[in-house]
């Protein structure tokens, strides 16, 4: 059984169809990258699983249990942590408050103050900024906030939308490395990247997406091999296969 | 008489501040105003009039009731202006809130009657007097009051997980929510805990002005309503000092200008901010 299992997922906004069918399987400790054009659908279909979007139709079973359409103050306490496009930094309050926004649906005080912890460890960054307003934060260590947030309910699966927008190129690899490390931990991860290139390096199983549909789906190695998505999406900025 | 008018003046700050609080708290949630919160005030005053009249002198059930009343009546406003008309224009809350200030106006004259209903003095005697100037047992009261309020409501803000989630949920509610914050409930606890404090107001004004009518709570709220422009709608300390700088400014101002141009002194400060500074003192710059 699949940890996270999505069928013939359906968006409409309004007249719009944002999704025309997608299905998606995620194993458990699997790290999948979700890569396509703008507008192609792939934050549709996150937020469709997260509940930020309503869906028209399709399934959603997370550890064999439908969660198709929950409120995604639901789905994040069945264990899906979705960090938003954008970052989405809580700008006025401090660092330390946003982690503990991210562990709100954790009552036991002493696992918070592990996970912050933990957070701390992983990023050190944060832990000198602790006081600092979120909104006073480098996009880097916005970035760095919004995993680390994410990272504070715990979850199975994490979620990460374009982790590399509007940051400094020589803090890219850093986050990646973050990413790398937070798959090494045991967590599964479904990232929609703009930078197919580097999703495909660090992913091990990737989904092509074009508007609302999936048109190709492989191990990574394998879809850096393929002409048709070496083509479409690592031409123009492939110098690194 | 400087100094009484600006100890008049920070007693009387005292209810504004509160009332610019409530003011803040649903514009920061909702960026909306609701416009029946003059009515709860004047809803908490009668709770407050019931109480000492007809079951126990006792200040402290009073303002108790004063706090219910206003908590519950919030809360059903919040379920019907807000949260019924969510996704319909703004306006339309706006206009639903202006209907409860009529609806709930009317209901108070026809149950209690039009004219005027006396409140029972409390603290009248003078607590202490420094040059001349008189300060009631009932000011310090009031002033005292108000800062336990405040402070308790620091405390619930900045202390507690619900209050992380009020301030989270007025910075972004869509992202809250991915933290798993019911979004609905953290909104309609605060917009009742806004009519709450407006209703214990009321009573504390009952109280110091000895009155309580259907119509008391017009001029207070649109008071309250300056002081949060005033300070900055967007920050309770703002609010605070909205409050305070204008119970002080009007008061002084029947220093230098006759008493009837008191209310237009506030409304010249409401004006003037609107246009010249509509972020106020402390409020930091909105995207609307």
């Amino acid at each position: 059984m699949a940890l996270l299992d999505v069928k013939d997922l359906v968006v409409h906004y309004g007249k719009i169809n944002a999704l025309k069918g997608v299905s998606l399987r995620l194993e458990q400790g699997d790290f999948v990258a979700l890569i396509g054009a703008n507008g192609a659908g792939k934050t549709t279909l996150l937020c469709a699983i997260s509940g930020v979007v309503h869906a028209t139709s399709g399934t959603v079973s997370f550890r064999g249990k439908s969660i198709f359409n929950h409120a995604s103050e639901a789905i994040v306490r069945s264990g899906i942590s979705h960090v938003p496009e954008g970052r989405k930094i809580f700008s006025e309050l401090s660092v330390e408050e946003n982690l503990y926004a991210g562990a709100y649906i954790i009552s036991d005080k002493a696992r918070v103050k592990d996970l912050l912890e933990r957070s701390y460890q992983l990023f050190p960054r944060l832990a000198e900024r602790r006081k600092k307003e979120g909104g006073t934060l480098s996009g880097g260590e916005q970035q760095m906030l919004a995993i680390a947030r994410g990272l504070m309910s715990d979850p199975d699966i994490l979620f990460l939308d374009e982790p590399s927008l509007g940051i400094a190129p020589i803090l890219v690899d850093k986050i990646f490395e973050f990413i790398v490390q937070i798959n090494a931990m045991g967590k599964t991860i479904l990232m929609i990247e703009q930078n197919a290139n580097l999703a495909l390096q660090v992913a091990r199983y990737g989904y092509v997406m074009e508007t609302g549909k999936i048109t190709h789906e492989a191990a990574c190695a394998e879809l850096r091999e393929d002409d048709a998505i070496r083509r479409a999406y690592l031409g123009v900025t492939g110098a690194t296969t | 008489m400087f100094l009484q008018q600006l100890i008049n003046g920070i007693a009387q700050g005292s209810l504004f501040a509160l009332i610019a609080i409530s003011f803040s708290l649903v514009w920061g949630l909702l960026r909306m105003v609701n416009f029946a919160m003059g009515e709860l005030y004047m809803l908490g005053a009668y709770a407050g009039w019931l109480v000492v009249m007809h079951v126990t002198p006792n200040l402290g059930v009073a303002l108790f009731a004063g706090f219910m009343v206003g908590w519950i009546v919030g809360w059903l406003i919040e379920k019907v202006a807000f949260k019924a008309m969510r996704g319909v224009p703004h306006i339309a809350s706006l206009v639903c809130t202006i209907g409860f200030s009529f609806f709930l106006k009317e209901t108070a004259s026809t149950l209690f009657g039009a004219e005027t209903k006396s409140m029972p003095s409390y603290y009248s005697q003078t607590a202490f007097t420094i040059a001349e100037a008189n300060i009631s047992w009932l000011q310090v009261l009031m002033v005292a009051v108000a800062i336990i309020m405040m402070v308790l409501l620091q405390l619930l803000f900045y202390r507690t997980k619900v209050g992380l989630a009020v301030r989270a949920v007025a910075l972004d509610y869509r992202t809250a929510s991915l933290m798993g914050m019911k979004v609905d409930r953290v909104t309609s606890l605060a917009f009742s805990l806004s009519g709450a404090l407006v209703g214990f107001v009321g009573v504390l004004a009952a109280i110091y002005y000895n009155a309580v009518n259907a119509g008391m709570g017009f001029v207070p709220a649109i008071k309250g309503f300056t002081a949060a422009v005033f300070g900055g709608i967007t920050s309770i300390p703002g609010a605070i000092l909205g409050g305070y700088l204008l119970g002080a400014i009007e008061n002084l101002s029947v220093k230098f200008m006759s008493s009837g141009y008191r209310d237009f002194v506030s409304f010249l400060i409401l004006i003037i901010f609107l246009l010249f500074r509509p972020n106020g003192i402390l409020g930091k710059k909105t995207k609307l």
